[in-house]
């Protein structure tokens, strides 16, 4: 009985002996994580921003100073830009922490909830872009301390850069309209030509894509198809038809994706579709092994779609503008944090990195994204001129001055919404089965859709 | 009969360890050439694969993931052995109550706790070191359960009150005599912990914003992630990161096994 009574004190000296360990680790991890307990407001907590974040920065470039965070997804431009950045201002110190886009809005959602870190120069993906939005904590760009122009931007892009305030919250990480890129050799075989100027003059809409596309299947005994996927086309068709479609909690799904999906579906029922689902391995390989003539392509496919999946690819590829129209593919909106203690410096380096002479030097000729301002273009025509490296697998086709001088002209876009990113994973859901049972018409599909639509968001009134 | 039992036996290692071929496989390819059939046969992208995952701080990241591994098992097989060894063997105020809330947490998911446990660490200071990763063991509900069911079987009261008659003190029995009784349950669990911990995502990932502490399953999901992955480098860097829980699982297998069917037939 004894010992019985004498176990709680044992348990005590234990606990406490924990207590006395963890506060150990407590005053180790302190020195290390340089007093962030010391409410110095949201975002900021690591050892070397909340002391050097203390209110010497000043407006004129080259006196600013101070520490910024960047969560960007690729840690080549990182290493590349940080140090150019750093040529021109020396003072701000650019912490960036290497983020899968996959996880992007998972950390950035915890962090702020959780008061821990939230970067100072954040980006939005277009797969997240309207969540991102929506969550209100992007600086206005177009005022104070910012003061940037919306008509400084290629007129298409503004309206992806607006929350559903109508503030501009971003600029471009790297333009991003797009068109067809196709296949030389498919196309001469089995569309008779094979200049880009000569295969786009054979469609001038989607039907005449489709009436082809049946030609093909029937020369090539059903082998080779227009499009690997039918997302490819989704993407393409739902794009050039931008139309903002969300108002406030109402969701006009119908009138919105009516169209655009219905000649999607005819193109299914033509058998003009391939059977891949976009970025699966298969679709990846196809690039290289033939059986679609073309995939959708922006500036950044020349490199991780054609080059990447297609290595000895020279020369096998063309780039038109779509039928109907140009649209945008992918791309990511640079903003600010709102609550950022840092915000001239964060602008500093979106301008330097994003739109500047001495960033676009860098970032145009060694990874090749172009800016998304009118002045990138009037003062940098020459760079464009003088090609890339990877107009030899288009056969020495200009793909920048083609994608400036007849894709841009006809881009569409729409603001986002955080029911933009729902309305994209519900079709993502759906789509495989409708590629593969062509029992499914436009009416059914849309139906579901608009269900699963609204399960994910009930609040919301799908029409 | 036998011919069967072998055939069943060796159609089972065979089915499990094909994956784990395959990832080998893969990590010899260039990722683009990986998906164009089941890579069976080795190809010959190993070593730039390898390059590319060297070229990083994996050493660094390697050394995150152990110092989280083994502080991990050493803070949570520790309190998980007092915990269950208090309950199972002591009487106090509460004991039943205690033993049910054990049960309860278990059924809470980890994600419903995760932004009150991040804001926990912020405000101790925590942020953005590798001790979130590691505390989370601490207070670990499955091995708490684990440990409490083990003691209970595995210790005979009688030999803890023929040792307290002898005059041992109470720390010297659970050190010299419990623990020693229970050695399968502590490598088990040590093992479960190792695993557990080293393939930690979720927490990692919303927690550590510096890639100074970046652990493994960060590491392979930042690598080549520009609109393509390369998966041929995210599989030699898998590889490299199985090897240790290869090791610990040979060496401690014996002992493992001993654990998991401890308890399993009583008489």
């Amino acid at each position: 009985m004894n010992q019985i009574k004498r176990l709680p004190l044992a348990v005590t000296v234990l606990l406490l002996a924990f207590i006395m360990l963890i506060a150990g680790c407590a005053g180790s991890g302190g020195a290390n994580g340089g007093g962030d307990g010391k409410g110095s407001g949201k975002g900021n907590g690591t050892a070397s921003s909340a002391p050097a974040n203390g209110g010497n920065a000043s407006a004129s470039s080259g006196e600013l100073s101070g520490t910024i965070k960047v969560w960007d997804w690729d840690e080549a431009f990182l290493k590349k830009m940080v140090p150019e950045f750093n040529k021109a201002y020396p003072n701000i110190k650019v912490e960036y922490t290497v983020v899968n886009n996959n996880d992007y809005m998972q950390k950035i959602q915890s962090g702020i909830a959780s008061g821990s870190d939230v970067p100072d120069v954040i980006l939005g993906e277009m797969n997240y872009r309207g969540q991102l939005f929506d969550l209100d904590i992007l600086d206005n760009l177009e005022a104070a301390p910012y003061n940037f122009a919306r008509n400084e931007l290629l007129d298409y892009l503004p309206p992806i850069m607006f929350n559903s305030k109508g503030e501009l919250v971003g600029v471009d990480q790297s333009i991003t309209p797009a068109g067809l890129a196709y296949r030389r050799d498919l196309a001469k075989e089995y569309l008779g030509v094979d200049d880009p100027d000569a295969v786009a003059a054979l469609f001038p809409d989607w039907n005449a894509f489709i009436e082809k596309g049946q030609e093909v299947l029937d020369k090539s005994g059903g082998e080779v198809t227009m499009f690997a996927s039918f997302d490819d086309a989704y993407r393409i068709l739902r794009e050039q038809t931008a139309n903002p479609y969300v108002e406030g909690n109402t969701i006009n799904l119908t009138q919105r994706l009516q169209q655009p999906l219905g000649t999607v579906f005819q193109m299914r029922d033509a058998g003009i579709l391939g059977k891949y689902e976009a970025y699966t391995p298969g679709w990846n390989a196809s690039f290289a092994k033939g059986d679609n003539i073309f995939y959708p392509m922006a500036p950044w496919g020349a490199k991780w779609n054609i080059a990447a999946n297609d290595q000895d690819g020279e020369g096998r590829w063309g780039l038109i503008p779509a039928p109907e129209g140009s649209y945008t593919y992918g791309g990511t909106a640079i903003g600010v944090y709102k609550d950022s203690k840092n915000k001239e410096a964060a602008w500093a380096y979106i301008q330097f990195a994003y739109m500047s002479d001495e960033g676009m030097a860098v970032s145009y000729k060694e990874l090749g994204n172009m800016a998304g301002t009118k002045a990138f273009f009037e003062k940098h025509m020459d760079w464009i001129d003088a090609g890339t490296e990877y107009d030899k697998f288009f056969a020495g086709q200009n793909l920048n001055k083609t994608f400036y001088e007849k894709i841009v002209p006809t881009v569409k876009a729409e603001p986002q919404t955080k029911y933009h990113s729902i309305v994209q994973n519900a079709y993502n859901s759906l789509y495989p089965l409708w590629m593969k049972d062509k029992t499914i018409g436009l009416d059914e599909a849309l139906a579901k859709l608009k269900s699963e639509v609204q399960n994910m968001a009930p609040e919301a009134t799908v029409n | 009969m036998k011919i069967l039992k072998w055939g069943f036996l060796s159609l089972i290692t065979v089915i499990s360890l094909f994956p784990f071929y395959v990832m080998i496989m893969m990590s010899t390819y260039y990722s683009e050439d990986i998906f164009k059939g089941i890579p069976l046969l080795p190809s010959n992208y190993f070593l730039s694969n390898l390059q590319t995952v060297l070229q990083t701080d994996f050493f660094r990241v390697y050394a995150n993931s152990m110092i989280v591994s083994i502080s991990a098992v050493l803070l949570g097989v520790s309190t998980s052995t007092f915990i269950g060894y208090a309950v199972a063997k002591f009487q106090f105020k509460m004991r039943k109550f205690l033993n049910y809330f054990i049960i309860i947490t278990m059924m809470v998911p980890a994600q419903v706790g995760l932004i009150g446990y991040i804001i926990e660490m912020r405000n101790l200071g925590f942020g953005n070191t590798l001790l979130p990763v590691i505390l989370t063991w601490s207070a670990w509900p499955f091995g708490a359960f684990f440990m409490i069911q083990f003691v209970r079987d595995t210790v005979p009261n009688e030999i803890l009150e023929c040792a307290r008659i002898d005059g041992a003190s109470e720390p010297g029995i659970l050190f010299k005599i419990v623990m020693p009784l229970i050695k399968p349950g502590l490598s088990t669990l040590s093992m479960l912990v190792f695993l557990w911990s080293w393939n930690n995502y979720l927490l990692p990932l919303v927690t550590i914003n510096n890639s100074k502490w970046f652990t493994l399953p960060l590491f392979v999901s930042t690598l080549g992630i520009v609109h393509r992955t390369d998966y041929g480098a995210r599989m030699a860097a898998l590889g490299l990161a199985t090897i240790p829980l290869l090791l610990i699982f040979l060496l401690g297998s014996r002992t493992f096994i001993k654990g998991i069917t401890a308890g399993a037939v009583k008489g």
